[in-house]
């Protein structure tokens, strides 16, 4: 596979405003049942700036202003007690499924919904750019990049920087 | 050590897979029969607690399920909400109320209506899961429903331990057994390796026979004091310990070599009843999922990490080996009524009435909850003795 440029490295700068969830949110779910808990449903402004973001094709992670710890993107925090930055987009395949059913009519089946590790300690869900998904293992390096709909994907990194502790 | 509270009453409504009343109708009705079952009227009722589907629109079981049960006069009344930690979560408030006189007789209440006319029951599950954080996010990658991030949980687990693909397989064979022996399961035939195989995936590694089996019904149990357990008409079911543990997304990434936060309530549980896991005749475990009995193994202290499909696949856990699990067939086989499925069955066979599925040794019973995606966990430790 080609290296892969930089996807993160050409986006401007941050513009205020609000983010841009890419009507995402309409799930296929069915309306008369919701999760009364969903923990992920409240707005948050940790999560609007890491959107943001993504709108404009920049993978960034958050960190704490007080303990300077990288924060999952799942933490609650006002925008002043954090600031971001640029991730590297070199990540690892956390695990994996391959979901055969389709839960809106028009989605081809088999797909792969990736749980991703990045290198700066975040997990997110994303997937693996793979035509087979024989091809996906757990532990796999991953590079991040936009495809042509904006949409964060990974792509199997065929050569990974060693890893902290690792021998060259 | 003593016990701390008492399980006198136990009662379902009718179980179905197909339209037999709302939620609320279901809980009613679960709730008179466990009334009646204890020998009480509503009258002797002081203490409601409601658990409804986290899933399910809110207010399905609404406190004012009172006026259903014709109560009066309650001094305890809530709905309780810790995802399938819940009924246990409702059995330790119960304990605590009865245990200082804030209560005399608790009904603790769960009921579901998932199985609508013509519609697959799954898609009353098909909420996006929420494992980043981000609104919306999992959306993009359609990712709906609990069965997918089960699924992470299970192919990292397979990887971890280093089983083939199709291990899980083990557990739903070894929940039909069990079942076959239950005559209220409502998946009773046996099951071979190769039909597992052959069961459609819905999320690799789970196939539809990897999930629970989702039913409408409800059922309840009356909670009472220590003192007043010989009350009932039924031989009460000792509380011994309890517990809870709560971690945000665990396991899924299989970095939480220490278990999930099962393991905190666990040792709450164990620690309240002056017991071990040792100790523990038979367990049953929430188990919406197969990959949920390995890791509850696991993280419960009944086997060493890594070997808890190990142990279910080699009949351990199965009906003649030492340590019976889910001895009605469970979430799998029996009926998903979330965490009423594996109390009801640990107080049947407290009682001694398994019928043709009742297990000799039944002097300490460990039952377990959770929820979310593996983040909300609840133990209870019960017995038919009032001293362990």
């Amino acid at each position: 596979m080609n290296p892969m440029p930089s996807p993160l490295s050409d986006a401007g700068p941050v513009e205020a405003g609000r983010a841009d969830p890419g009507g995402a949110d309409a799930g296929p779910g069915d309306a008369g049942r919701l999760d009364i808990n969903r923990g992920a449903a409240e707005p948050c402004a940790l999560a609007d700036e890491f959107l943001l973001r993504i709108g404009q094709r920049r993978l960034c992670v958050a960190r704490c202003r007080a303990s300077a710890a990288v924060l999952p993107y799942a933490a609650h925090r006002r925008p002043d007690e954090v600031s971001w930055e640029d991730a590297s987009g070199r990540a690892r395949l956390a695990s994996f499924t391959v979901m055969w059913q389709a839960y809106r009519a028009e989605r081809a089946v088999p797909y792969n919904v990736a749980w991703v590790e990045l290198d700066e300690g975040p997990r997110l869900i994303s997937t693996v750019a793979v035509a087979d998904p024989r091809a996906l293992r757990i532990g796999m390096a991953l590079r991040a990049r936009f495809d042509g709909d904006g949409k964060l994907v990974f792509d199997p990194d065929d050569e990974p920087p060693p890893r902290d502790g690792a021998t060259r | 050590m003593p016990a701390s509270s008492a399980i006198i009453g136990l009662g379902h409504s009718a179980i179905a897979r197909t339209p037999i009343g709302s939620a609320r109708e279901l809980a009613a009705a679960a709730a008179r029969a466990a009334i009646a079952d204890a020998g009480l009227a509503p009258s002797n009722i002081d203490g409601l607690l409601l658990n409804q589907s986290a899933l399910a629109p809110p207010n399905s079981l609404p406190l004012q399920m009172i006026d259903d049960l014709d109560l009066r006069d309650l001094r305890l009344l809530s709905i309780v909400e810790g995802k399938g930690a819940s009924v246990l979560q409702m059995l330790q408030q119960a304990t605590l109320a009865v245990m200082h006189g804030m209560a005399t007789h608790v009904v603790c209440v769960f009921a579901d209506a998932p199985v609508g006319a013509g519609k697959a029951a799954g898609a009353s599950y098909q909420n996006e899961a929420p494992l980043t954080g981000v609104p919306g996010w999992e959306g993009r990658y359609e990712l709906f429903g609990p069965v997918g991030s089960y699924a992470l949980a299970a192919q990292r687990y397979l990887h971890d331990v280093g089983a083939a693909a199709d291990a899980l397989a083990a557990y739903p064979i070894a929940c039909r057994r069990w079942a076959a022996l239950n005559p209220d399961a409502l998946l009773r035939e046996p099951l071979t390796a190769e039909q597992y195989r052959a069961a459609r995936f819905i999320a690799e590694p789970l196939r539809l026979l990897d999930c629970a089996y989702p039913v409408n019904g409800g059922a309840a149990v009356v909670v009472t004091a220590v003192e007043r357990a010989r009350d009932g008409r039924a031989a009460p079911v000792y509380v011994h310990g309890l517990g809870q543990g709560h971690r945000t997304v665990a396991r899924l990434a299989g970095d939480d070599d220490a278990g999930t936060a099962g393991m905190l309530a666990g040792r709450d549980a164990y620690r309240m009843a002056g017991i071990g896991p040792r100790q523990v005749s038979l367990c049953q475990v929430y188990d919406a999922f197969s990959i949920c009995a390995p890791i509850a193994l696991e993280d419960y202290g009944l086997c060493a990490r890594g070997e808890g499909l190990a142990l279910i696949a080699a009949g351990a856990t199965s009906p003649g080996g030492p340590l019976p699990m889910n001895t009605g067939g469970g979430h799998l086989a029996h009926a998903y009524l979330q965490g009423m499925t594996p109390l009801a069955e640990a107080v049947r066979q407290a009682r001694g009435q398994g019928g043709a599925r009742q297990v000799e040794r039944n002097d300490v019973i460990l039952v377990t909850g959770s929820g979310g995606r593996l983040e909300y966990h609840a133990a209870a430790v019960l017995s038919p003795h009032a001293v362990l």
